[in-house]
């Protein structure tokens, strides 16, 4: 007889032969050696991979059950007043136009990192928290490293010896479009899903980079003729050659002076020359871009008021918090428990629960030290007015201050603080107050608040 | 050692069925009783296939999470239980894509041989083995697993239904949508290669774990 074949004898072992073949098989096996030895051979592994360890399951279902709940992405409004529930599905729906046009911030930094507000304005250290808006600078020692983000649209990350220029800082709604200029140094980009429609586009000095719905890294070497190198690691990025220093893109005839690079291609541009056609990239290269992965935004809390000049007295209603997370970026336990916390006490109103909620939030932004302790402590800071602990209020806004000189909530917070001395009666103080708003931020969205109050003020007297 | 006979009941196929129908309808309570009774196969069976403990962990409440999103789009005519599996299945694939980047750097990395798995080895039966044995028997283990994630994912899957976790061709064929006797053969040839990995490793690794019997 013939030999049965491989398949034959692994089907035979798991009876799933018919009774004919079964007997062949058999009978041909009491005759030859061989494929007596190939049924024990296939026979051993089988029985050994179906005696390997079977892992437990500790998982359970409850973390399922709240994703499911809440699976809409903005999960979960905290609004300290008597709101209806329909008109805070109103306010959850109109969210997206509350939060537009929001500026890319200085997420987080190291070593020296200096910014430039406005071209001639002069260098100062910078700050984290601090917007990034058209024509704002960044100069990077060779120890700096600065982390930029846009919520839940991209992150970038500058590093070394670097200089950096936002070129163009445009929000349109949900949308934007972001130039920035690298002249020197490293920088890294991620951009995520919530980035479609908007486009984010790195200029080098002799390069264009416009990248979609990707993750990838751009060096510029600091000689007398630059060298822009890009390395792509998810997606796609165009990259255009410049023509000489002027940035604009050489459109000539036929398309190599623009090529498309791919996940795990690189390309280089030297001095004023074509891109070199995009190429796998290298070991050293890699180990760039794999940085990328540390990059990724992590929670986002809002407070529920308008960007416009309204926003102090929507501030003091008091506002609402608005919180989201995503996979793998939740929020911390402690501060997940505050909010549950903040959330019962608004259900019950009693005023020892709603101090006892304070307490706790208090608690989470002492521990953390993250760029939503602004945020969070205008929130208390509200929470506490609410609850007519004005002292605390204060004590509250002028921590948050202190923390975030330079976000753009200080300006809220100190205005706020006017509104309660004013509310107090503390006529004097109030008026210094509001002055302090116009002094220390000139341009910011309280300006007009501040000089109605002194208005008021001077009326009263 | 528990093996895993799993091979499915005709009862427990009418249960899923019974409970996903009413899960789709918004209850809940049927789509736990669902994931309670399949969450310890999707674990085996991600496992297996990325050889990443804490990453089918995840993975595996991605499958049922995503289960449930799509609830609406399974159809009662579909064998529920290949449904869940062909989530599973996009996920894991998805994984390792992702993790291919990564892994290029270092082709020769040590494959991650599991803390779960370590420890599971570890508690096995030790009276009658002895030491030398019992690294032989972990040795062997690691291999085994290394060599399931060796296989292209073809076969890779069908070793993993059908011998890890007991089912049989028909029930595998379906899960996969492929023909059983399409089953049969990459069964076979997954073995034969499994078998020559193994043979292959054990002789390579042989002087080493002499030295240690010694």
């Amino acid at each position: 007889m013939k030999h049965p074949t491989t398949e034959h004898i692994s089907s035979w072992l798991d009876r799933e032969t018919s009774q004919e073949a079964s007997h062949q098989i058999e009978g041909h096996m009491a005759e030859c050696e061989k494929c007596l030895e190939k049924a024990h051979e296939l026979g051993t592994v089988r029985k050994e991979l179906r005696e390997l360890p079977r892992v437990q399951a500790s998982l359970n279902f409850d973390s399922i059950r709240k994703r499911v709940q809440r699976r809409n992405s903005w999960q979960k409004v905290i609004v300290p007043i008597g709101i209806a529930a329909c008109v805070l599905l109103m306010v959850s729906a109109a969210i997206p136009m509350l939060i537009a046009g929001p500026s890319p911030i200085l997420a987080s930094m190291s070593g020296g990192v200096w910014i430039e507000h406005t071209p001639g304005a002069g260098w100062e250290e910078a700050m984290k928290g601090e917007a990034i808006t058209t024509g704002v600078q960044i100069r990077l020692a060779e120890d700096g490293q600065v982390d930029i983000t846009l919520s839940s649209k991209y992150e970038i990350r500058v590093k070394g010896e670097a200089l950096m220029t936002a070129e163009a800082i445009r929000t349109r709604g949900q949308n934007g479009k972001f130039v920035f200029f690298l002249k020197q140094g490293t920088l890294l980009a991620k951009t995520e899903k919530e980035f479609k429609g908007s486009s984010l586009t790195i200029l080098t000095p002799s390069a264009k980079a416009k990248a979609m719905g990707t993750a990838f890294a751009v060096q510029v070497s600091s000689d007398a003729l630059p060298m822009t190198w890009l390395g792509v690691l998810q997606g796609h990025v165009e990259v255009e050659r410049l023509s000489t220093a002027s940035r604009v893109p050489l459109i000539g005839k036929g398309s190599d002076n623009r090529v498309l690079v791919g996940a795990g291609q690189s390309t280089h541009v030297r001095g004023y020359a074509k891109p070199t056609s995009p190429d796998t990239i290298l070991d050293p290269e890699w180990r760039v871009l794999q940085e990328l992965y540390q990059l990724g935004y992590s929670t986002r809390i809002v407070l529920l008021v308008s960007p416009t000049e309204r926003r102090v007295s929507e501030l003091m209603r008091p506002c609402g918090i608005y919180f989201s997370e995503r996979e793998g970026h939740g929020l911390s336990s402690s501060l997940r428990l505050a909010i549950a916390w903040s959330q019962d006490a608004l259900a019950s109103g009693h005023v020892e629960s709603h101090q006892k909620s304070i307490r706790n939030l208090k608690r989470v932004i002492k521990q953390q030290e993250s760029l939503h302790d602004i945020t969070l402590m205008l929130f208390v800071g509200a929470y506490e007015y609410y609850i007519d602990d004005n002292e605390a209020a204060i004590e509250t806004f002028r921590a948050a201050i202190e923390r975030g000189r330079q976000s753009s909530l200080a300006s809220l917070a100190l205005c706020a603080i006017g509104m309660i001395q004013e509310e107090q009666g503390n006529r004097v103080q109030a008026e210094e107050t509001y002055w302090k708003v116009l002094q220390d931020y000139p341009g910011s969205l309280e300006q007009k608040e501040a000089r109605k109050g002194i208005e008021r003020l001077s009326q009263k007297i | 050692m528990e093996s895993i006979g799993v091979l499915l009941k005709e009862e427990l196929v009418a249960d899923v069925q019974k409970w996903l129908r009413r899960a789709k309808k918004g209850d809940e309570a049927s789509f736990e009783q669902f994931y309670l009774a399949c969450k310890s196969r999707i674990l085996n069976y991600t496992y297996r296939f990325i050889g990443d403990y804490h990453a089918s962990e995840e993975l595996t409440q991605e499958v049922f999470f995503r289960a449930y999103r799509g609830l609406s789009r399974y159809e009662e005519r579909e064998t529920p239980l290949a449904w869940i599996y062909s989530i599973a299945r996009n996920l894991s694939c998805n994984w390792i894509r992702a993790q291919r980047l990564r892994r290029h750097l270092s082709l020769d990395a040590p494959l991650r041989v599991v803390d779960g798995e370590k420890s599971l080895s570890d508690a096995i039966p030790s009276k009658e083995i002895g030491p030398g044995e019992r690294l032989l028997k972990k040795e062997r283990l690691a291999i085994l697993q290394g060599a399931i994630l060796s296989l292209d994912v073809s076969y890779r899957e069908v070793v993993i239904l059908c011998d890890l976790q007991g089912y049989e061709y028909c029930m595998a064929a379906e899960i996969l949508g492929i023909s059983t006797g399409t089953v049969g053969s990459r069964l076979s040839r997954a073995r034969l290669k499994i078998a020559k990995k193994v043979k292959s490793k054990l002789n390579r690794s042989d002087s080493g774990v002499k030295e240690h019997l010694r």
